[in-house]
């Protein structure tokens, strides 16, 4: 009894009480390039999209070496040419993923440079730009039409983010809490009136009551322009009045959820969808894409910042997608560059490093850093000093964390723990590492050093394969019952003398098979 | 591990380390330290310097046996602090070998037994504390009568209460003296004594105002938290109240018994240590109450003069519990 109130105890320790943002950073103000114009890179001799999907699924391409594509054609579900051109590859190329591997990517040779007397629309009989007419209202087809995708970071969807058609409110995102970004708040300087636009016709695409769009109380002259965009909206605005929400600067309070619950009040637990709460959340540059997209224009470029310690020329720059890094970086001027400068894609806490500069920019790349090596500080046992859980805006317990993340890794290397039911997942589980935004907080903190985040990252990474691998175990287990079942059916039907196979021979097999399929892919690049 | 690593040097953010975090504390420590030394002994000089040298060299030495990075271990600074507040907590006139004692049994086994920095449950001051206190029980409790500060009129009938062959007013702190002046007057009915004077007359309230300055610095620049330290002043000033209230005999007021014995330094400086202490917020306010509770007790009703360093290491015992139960389970314990 008592023990049970105290669980009580612990479990409402998880809720959040008020809309306000708990823990986080207060992190110096950082944003580069914002002191010039937004850079036009150039369209390169070559253009590299990878056939990635959101969540890492491949792509099937609807183009083969050799055809001629359009600007805006479909090369795959989701996936357009970001400029007339030739495909000269359907190969494996390193792209802009943490774990550094390559995927298959289509590869466009834009020769209309090679010739730049000739005109475009002389080299190609495809019309340069898509024949999609304005509409009066945005659709969702539309939307997938023109590959509107989420620009805040994740990449996902958004016509997947529709999920039903009437929403409690729709929020825009243009917080970028996180030091070192500014290509959102480049953006609302000059494009804020489209941005209102776009907000206006995904809250009336959703049949939202409320649009709201979000910004940190810093961002001085982006949100004086969104002020003034929205008082001089007058299309689509009867009965949907938009309205700026201004919040304190602190990290990390553009990620979703905790965006959605300063901005709504609305708690949207982790691992649950915003839209299962009646709430559509986008990003400024997403909601500018639709805006662009209910005009006709698909969208096949986004604006990136170029930072980083070694940058000499920080600028915010648009880019077409496909565009590799080291093309970036030539056309803003940052070079030459040392032979041992690392390259970043995203913000210092939210990013990765990336190995190649060659790998391309796509919708998830918000910044290319060109930076020293990195440097990192050894680090010291855990003083248990809270500080960590002090900082969470999830309220999760770091410290805690740490300790089962760090125990499972031993036990699962130790071959205790195969089919991952060790009582530290659970306790993982439990803890909420699930709902950890890996924002950092809790490494830049730390007096310890401790490597938090990466620990937190890898550890999710090996949740997932788990509960990947017990799917797996679970669905052949299912097939091979049903399996057994057919054969002892034809036993009693006719008598035919053949071994009924055990469980271990029916694992063998998948294995086999699984190893046979990886085989094939990997032949195949 | 080849997980991407976060860029922490590109974000302007100034982060505490360890070592940082311990001098800071140890910063916090000296007002009281120099007011313990000017107005009850100077010897306490003496015996921190002592404390830091011995626990440093013992600490390298183990370190060295259990092949682990000296230079790194040492610059954190935690065992010199740990061994600058065995030194407040010990009589100054504390024999060099007895608090040698201390030291060793601080550095092993309160500190390395359990693998070091991180790992210990209990306060590895505390740990030495308790050692010596029930090791050596006389030279632990004889304390000097008040230093420069002049000798209020009723100490002589303390004096006089006390044994004749002492050579030294006895008392872990003069919070026992305290507490023997208030129940001198009602045993002989001579009337009470004027609390302010009492306040005044001693150096304790001083040094306890000096440890308060240096614990107030710690929470302003955020290196301690409010709840420990509130919890611990918290109980322990609501349960003198009470036991003013209820208690046949005339007490001290509460402030007074704030200010006494080892309260501030207890509060702020022991009660803190992160290793030991519960880390949860909810735990944490819990585990202050516990030592502030077990301090009164210890204090009123127990054999020894003063509680603090019992209370902590009794509330160390429950630690895990309370992290469990906040919801920090799974602490590295």
């Amino acid at each position: 009894m008592i023990v049970r109130r105290l669980l009580d105890w612990q479990s409402r320790r998880r809720t959040p009480r008020s809309p306000g943002l708990r823990g986080g950073l207060a992190l110096p103000r950082d944003k580069p390039g914002l002191d010039r114009d937004i850079v036009e890179v150039p369209l390169p001799r070559v253009l590299v999209l990878p056939l990635v999907g959101h969540g890492g699924r491949t792509l099937a391409p609807m183009v083969a070496v050799g055809d001629r594509v359009a600007r805006g054609q479909s090369l795959g579900p989701g996936l357009l040419a970001s400029a007339a051109a030739t495909v000269t590859a359907i190969e494996a190329r390193p792209i802009a993923h943490p774990a550094g591997r390559p995927a298959p990517c289509v590869v466009l040779t834009t020769d209309a440079i090679d010739a730049p007397d000739i005109p475009l629309a002389a080299t190609f009989p495809e019309p340069l730009r898509p024949t999609l007419p304005p509409l009066e209202r945005l659709t969702r087809e539309r939307l997938t039409a023109c590959a509107v995708t989420g620009l805040g970071g994740a990449g996902f969807p958004t016509p997947d983010k529709l999920v039903t058609d009437t929403m409690q409110a729709l929020v825009v995102n243009g917080a970028e809490c996180e030091p070192g970004i500014a290509c959102d708040e480049a953006l609302m300087q000059v494009a804020a009136g489209e941005i209102v636009a776009g907000a206006l016709a995904l809250a009336r695409l959703v049949s939202a009551s409320r649009c709201l769009l979000v910004i940190e109380d810093d961002k001085v002259a982006a949100k004086h322009a969104l002020r003034a965009a929205i008082a001089t909206q007058t299309d689509g605005t009867e009965g949907l009045e938009p309205r700026l929400v201004t919040i304190a600067p602190r990290y990390p309070s553009g990620a979703e959820r905790l965006l959605i619950r300063l901005a709504t009040g609305i708690d949207v637990p982790g691992g649950e969808r915003p839209a299962d709460h009646g709430v559509l959340c986008v990003n400024v540059a997403t909601a500018r894409a639709a805006h662009r997209a209910r005009l006709g224009e698909p969208l096949l470029s986004r604006i990136v910042t170029v930072a980083g310690g070694r940058a000499q020329a920080p600028c915010n720059a648009r880019v077409p997608f496909g565009t590799s890094f080291a093309a970036v970086l030539d056309a803003t001027g940052q070079r030459p560059r040392a032979d041992d400068t690392r390259c970043r894609s995203g913000g210092a806490l939210s990013g990765f490093d990336v190995a190649y500069e060659q790998v391309a920019v796509t919708a998830t790349v918000n910044r290319i850093a060109v930076e020293p090596p990195l440097t990192s500080a050894p680090s010291s046992p855990c003083i248990r000093c809270a500080a960590c859980s002090d900082v969470c805006p999830v309220a999760l317990l770091p410290q805690a964390l740490l300790h089962h993340a760090r125990a499972d890794a031993t036990t699962a290397a130790e071959g205790i723990a195969i089919r991952g039911t060790s009582i530290h997942r659970a306790a993982l589980d439990r803890g909420g590492l699930g709902d950890c935004l890996e924002c950092g907080c809790c490494d830049l903190v730390c007096p310890s050093s401790i490597p938090l985040t990466a620990t937190f990252r890898h550890a999710r990474g090996v949740r997932r394969n788990a509960r990947r691998n017990e799917a797996d175990a679970a669905r052949a287990e299912d097939l091979h019952r049903r399996r057994e079942t057919r054969l002892a059916t034809r036993v009693t039907q006719a008598p035919v003398a053949r071994p009924v196979p055990s469980a271990g021979s029916a694992l063998e097999r998948a294995r086999a098979r699984r190893r046979r399929s990886r085989a094939r892919e990997n032949g195949d690049r | 591990m080849t997980a991407p690593v976060l860029d922490l040097a590109s974000i302007r953010h100034d982060r505490r380390g360890v070592g940082a975090v311990m001098g800071e504390v140890m910063l916090a420590l000296i007002p009281g330290t120099l007011l313990f030394a000017w107005l009850i002994d100077p010897r306490v000089l003496a015996n921190v310097a002592l404390a830091v040298l011995a626990a440093l060299v013992l600490e390298a030495l183990v370190l060295r046996l259990r092949a682990r990075r000296i230079g790194v271990t040492l610059a954190d600074g935690s065992i010199a602090l740990a061994a600058w507040l065995l030194a407040l907590a010990v009589p100054p006139g504390l024999p060099a070998g007895q608090l040698l004692v201390g030291v060793a049994a601080m550095v092993l086994l309160g500190k390395h037994l359990y693998g070091g920095l991180g790992f210990n449950p209990f306060n590895p001051a505390m740990v030495g504390y308790a050692v010596l206190i029930v090791s050596f029980p006389i030279t632990m409790t004889s304390w000097p009568a008040g230093g420069a500060t002049p000798s209020p009129p009723a100490l002589e009938r303390t004096v006089e209460h006390a044994p004749r062959d002492w050579d030294a007013l006895s008392g872990a702190t003069p919070l026992d003296r305290l507490r023997t002046l208030e129940r001198a007057p009602g045993a002989d009915g001579s009337g009470a004594i004027e609390p302010g004077a009492m306040i005044l007359s001693s150096a304790w309230p001083w040094v306890n105002g000096g440890f308060l300055v240096g614990g107030l610095w710690l929470l302003a620049r955020r290196v301690i938290g409010w709840r420990i330290p509130a919890a611990v002043l918290g109980t322990l000033g609501t349960l003198h109240a009470l036991h003013g209230l209820f208690a046949a005999t005339a007490q001290a007021p509460v402030l007074v018994e704030l200010f006494a014995g080892a309260a501030m330094l207890g509060a702020f400086f022991i009660a803190t240590d992160p290793v030991s202490a519960a880390s949860g917020p909810r735990a944490r306010l819990a585990y202050g109450a516990g030592i502030g509770g077990l301090t009164f007790t210890l204090r009123e009703f127990g054999a020894y003069p003063e509680g603090i360093a019992f209370a902590v290491l009794l509330m160390n015992l429950t630690v895990p519990l309370l992290d469990r139960l906040s919801g920090a389970a799974g602490t590295p314990r």
